[in-house]
């Protein structure tokens, strides 16, 4: 009973220091190496020992064809846990000790059960072993790799973490090398999330070094963003982007989805160093339903705007005023608008561009002081909006809670657990029908070699004193494989229900921290939803000041030159096309037009500059003067 | 009172398993299908309304008949994509000039089963809606439409079961009206029934697959929604 409890803990990992640390200690002058030939977590996946017939690992391949069965799916995870388990207790040398904790991990996984597999994996990636269970270790790295890239809030255990730069050197092949690449970029970006100290986030970059690929590429221009390193952050994340989308392996796959944050940090690092066509570019190239879109279109329209480019500012605010996009959290498009139209003197549309933030964001505005006073959970307010039952709340409010990598992130956590809950019955239920199949099978199987032993008495064919004819040791010896299963299936039951016993005795606890975590992060964006509105309208306040000054002057101005509005009139009609760089392809109206997906951000508003034609009005009337 | 808004705002709120994978792109749309579409605010939107055509045509069905088709269609269209409409038109035969150069040469005739009408029902699948530039002048909204259905065609032999297959293309003029070019292929199994040699007369002479090859042109007419529009972009 104390083995199976000191199984339990190993497996959970709760307690698995406690457990004697596999030393590497041999009793033969060289110990086995072993060695993975396909990718870890994958049903190709494939070990060998070196060599094999090693003294400390005799049947080595009898579990290797087992290891094969079950991640190839011919044994159901239970089965495969129970071999595992039967390994593990057999286990006298820390080579099969080792690999019996990977394969009970890796039964695990293929439960549906990754919350307990991390762990497991966790441990024995963190194990401080000798150099001959790199392959090992680096195999539970991966595996952790193939967890987080599914559920991205189940990040690398600090365990694991610290262990990073051992194990990056103990890479000897350039898969390995990469899955130590993968798991500290992303390290790092959690790093770098969770406002880590400076000296971790650096550490974790240095590691990388120089030649790391699109892993160091990545991370060296987030960090250097993190840090308002412009020029660095720009450099290293042009190298990124410039870098063609993988379509294999898994580990740079992963990058693909990162690709629009990258181009939207690079964006603001050029933007930070004012050189805006590139800032541009890089806003332009966002993928058109990327969630970053929106974030995206108000930061083009000011890059517009301070690029000179005013009716490009304008056109890309009306992309936000028009179709689905109305409902995105984005109150800077209408004040950029309102300042691109004062700038271009037209001072009517950009006081109806500052009424329409008015209009727009009232009800937010609204709600999110009513919040502030009264603060309160939201995460069931953002589910109900998920499931489209809450009609009260401002959707550009909810919106915003939508687009959080943590909601999305810890969500799937939180539905992680529901299936593992459900993975837990099924298996349970999985794991008896097997137990009765197998001893339903021994029972047929013996049942007929006795009725053919009988018969074979009865023929002559089987006398007392005589060896018992071949194929009847055959399969009796199958019958005894067969027994030696069930054995093993049975004995595993009980450390099996505990291990899932424990886990659901946890889950009620995790939960609450996984909600607790998505309401803080969906209480810090509304705060600065919040602050992000009142600073926008102080701002328009200011703006209206001007457009008001500025309109009061245009009406001056007008009166002391009535002849003007037709003069203007004739010179709007005048105005370059540049048709060399904007292709005309239909209109659209403030009020809402057809919107095509691959037209946002690229829309020119039909405003002629009224400040110009002021200019070349008077040159007009002096010319006719003279 | 109080204790009991302490209690709703403290009390721990219970997770819930959500459908996330709805929102990892285009957030704003929430899975919505009509919104996660490349085109949003259609200008030219038929789903939900009735849509009735006028239509003329030619159709070829036997080598020495001139056949021309003039007729109409009512449908509704259940989406952007699927409709379904009642299809009728009324033949204008006439001989060909091969039957007639045939009659001169011959100074004889010869036996054929000319069309009177065609009624039929079928469904139709909007597959493409573009915008296209004509000489980069004007741009043209288009609408393009696989149909396939069933229904009687009558001839002067007989009625007729016919499935049809087609394709069709809509450019529209306003929000109501657009012009309609469709090709329409119709099978049916005729009987020939013998008119010229006196023995035989009105006699069935002959059993054959006829493959009608129709093209008509005309003008759709979008009728009012019947549901509630949302407003432009589904704003809230």
């Amino acid at each position: 009973m104390t083995f199976v409890w000191q199984l339990v803990v190993t497996i959970t990992c709760v307690i698995a220091a406690l457990l004697p640390r596999s030393t590497g200690a041999f009793d033969g002058p060289v110990p086995p190496v072993i060695v993975k030939q396909r990718l870890a977590c994958t049903t190709g996946e494939r070990w060998q020992i070196e060599p094999i017939a090693h003294p400390a690992w005799s049947d080595w391949l009898s579990w290797q064809d087992l290891f094969g069965a079950s991640v190839r799916g011919k044994l159901i995870p239970v089965r495969a846990f129970s071999e595992a388990l039967a390994l593990r207790r057999r286990a006298r040398t820390p080579l099969p000790r080792v690999f019996s904790e990977y394969w009970i991990s890796r039964a695990l996984l293929d439960g549906k059960l990754p919350h307990i597999a991390r762990a497991g994996f966790a441990s024995v990636a963190s194990q401080p072993l000798p150099a001959e269970f790199a392959a090992l270790r680096l195999a539970a790295l991966e595996c952790l790799n193939v967890i987080q890239r599914r559920y991205p809030s189940l990040p690398l255990p600090d365990s694991v973490a610290s262990q990073l730069p051992r194990l990056l050197t103990l890479a000897s092949t350039e898969a390995e090398r990469e899955t130590a690449r993968e798991a500290i970029g992303s390290r790092l970006r959690q790093a770098i999330s969770d406002g880590a100290l400076a000296d971790e986030r650096k550490q974790l970059a240095a590691l990388l070094g120089a030649e790391s690929g699109a892993h160091g590429d990545l991370a060296r221009g987030l960090l250097a963003a993190s840090e308002e390193r412009h020029e660095d952050a720009t450099e290293h994340l042009e190298k990124f982007l410039a870098r063609p989308e993988p379509v294999s392996p898994p580990s740079l796959v992963r990058l693909n989805a990162l690709r629009d944050h990258a181009r939207l940090l690079a964006s603001r690092a050029y933007y930070a160093q004012e050189r805006f066509a590139q800032s541009i570019r890089h806003l332009q190239s966002i993928r058109k339903n990327s969630n970053e879109l929106a974030r995206s279109l108000p930061e083009l329209a000011w890059s517009f705007l301070l690029a000179g480019k005013h009716r490009e500012a304008i056109g890309t605010g009306m992309n936000l005023q028009e179709g689905v996009l109305r409902r995105v959290f984005a109150p800077e498009a209408p004040m950029v608008m309102a300042m691109a139209m004062n700038e271009l003197c037209q001072y009517p549309d950009a006081l109806r561009a500052i009424e329409t933030f008015r209009k727009h964001y009232e009800p937010s505005y609204r709600w999110l002081e009513r919040w502030n006073q009264q603060p309160r959970p939201l995460y069931d307010m953002a589910v109900s909006f998920v499931r489209k039952q809450d009609h009260e709340l401002p959707a550009a409010v909810a919106g915003e809670w939508l687009r959080s990598p943590i909601f999305i992130a810890t969500q799937e956590e939180i539905n992680l657990l529901f299936d593992e809950r459900d993975a837990t019955t099924s298996l349970g239920r999985a794991g008896s029908r097997e137990q009765n199949r197998m001893s339903s099978d021994i029972r047929t199987q013996g049942a007929e070699l006795l009725t053919r032993v009988r018969e074979m008495k009865k023929k002559r064919l089987i006398l007392p004193g005589r060896p018992l004819p071949e194929e009847i040791v055959s399969e009796l010896g199958e019958i005894k494989r067969r027994i030696t299963h069930f054995k093993r299936l049975r004995a595993a039951a009980p450390l099996w229900r505990s291990i899932l016993a424990k886990h659901q005795k946890t889950a009620p606890r995790l939960e609450r921290l996984l909600v607790e975590r998505v309401n803080h992060d969906l209480a810090r964006r509304t705060r600065r939803m919040l602050a992000l509105l009142d600073e926008v309208a102080e701002n328009n306040q200011l703006i209206e000041i001007e457009i008001y000054n500025g309109a009061s002057q245009d009406i001056i101005w007008q009166n002391a030159h009535p002849d003007y509005r037709e003069v203007a009139r004739g010179l709007a009609q005048e105005r370059p096309t540049n048709e060399g760089e904007v292709w005309v392809w239909g209109g659209a109206t403030a009020e809402g037009g057809e919107v095509w997906e691959d037209e946002l951000g690229s829309f020119r508003a039909e405003l002629f500059d009224n400040c110009s034609s002021k200019e070349k009005y008077l040159s007009v009337k002096k010319r006719r003067r003279s | 009172m109080m204790l009991i808004t302490i209690l709703l705002t403290t009390c721990a709120q219970s997770a819930e398993k959500v459908d996330v994978e709805q929102i990892k792109e285009k957030y704003w749309a929430r899975g919505s299908a009509p919104e996660m579409g490349v085109v949003q605010n259609r200008t030219y939107s038929k789903a939900l309304r009735i849509e009735s055509s006028i239509f003329a045509g030619i159709s070829t069905t036997d080598p020495f008949l001139s056949v021309r088709t003039a007729g109409g269609s009512i449908g509704f269209h259940f989406s952007e994509y699927l409709a379904f409409h009642v299809v009728a038109f009324k033949s204008f035969v006439s001989p060909s000039t091969a039957l007639k150069t045939f009659e001169d040469t011959i100074a004889a005739t010869t036996n054929y089963n000319s069309p009177k009408w065609f009624v039929g029902a079928e469904g139709s699948a909007s597959l493409l809606y573009g915008k296209l530039s004509l000489l980069g002048q004007k741009i043209l909204y288009y609408d393009m439409h696989l149909t396939g259905g069933a229904g009687l065609t009558s001839t002067r032999n007989g009625d007729y079961f016919t499935p049809t297959l087609g394709l069709g293309q809509q450019v529209y003029l306003s929000q109501n009206i657009s012009l309609r070019l469709d090709y329409r292929v119709m099978a049916y199994r005729e009987d020939i029934v013998e008119r010229v040699i006196t023995s035989k007369l009105g006699q069935v002479t002959d059993r054959r697959y006829n493959f009608t090859h129709s093209v008509i042109f005309g003008l759709t007419f979008l009728l009012p929604s019947f549901a509630k529009v949302p407003p432009p972009g589904g704003a809230q």
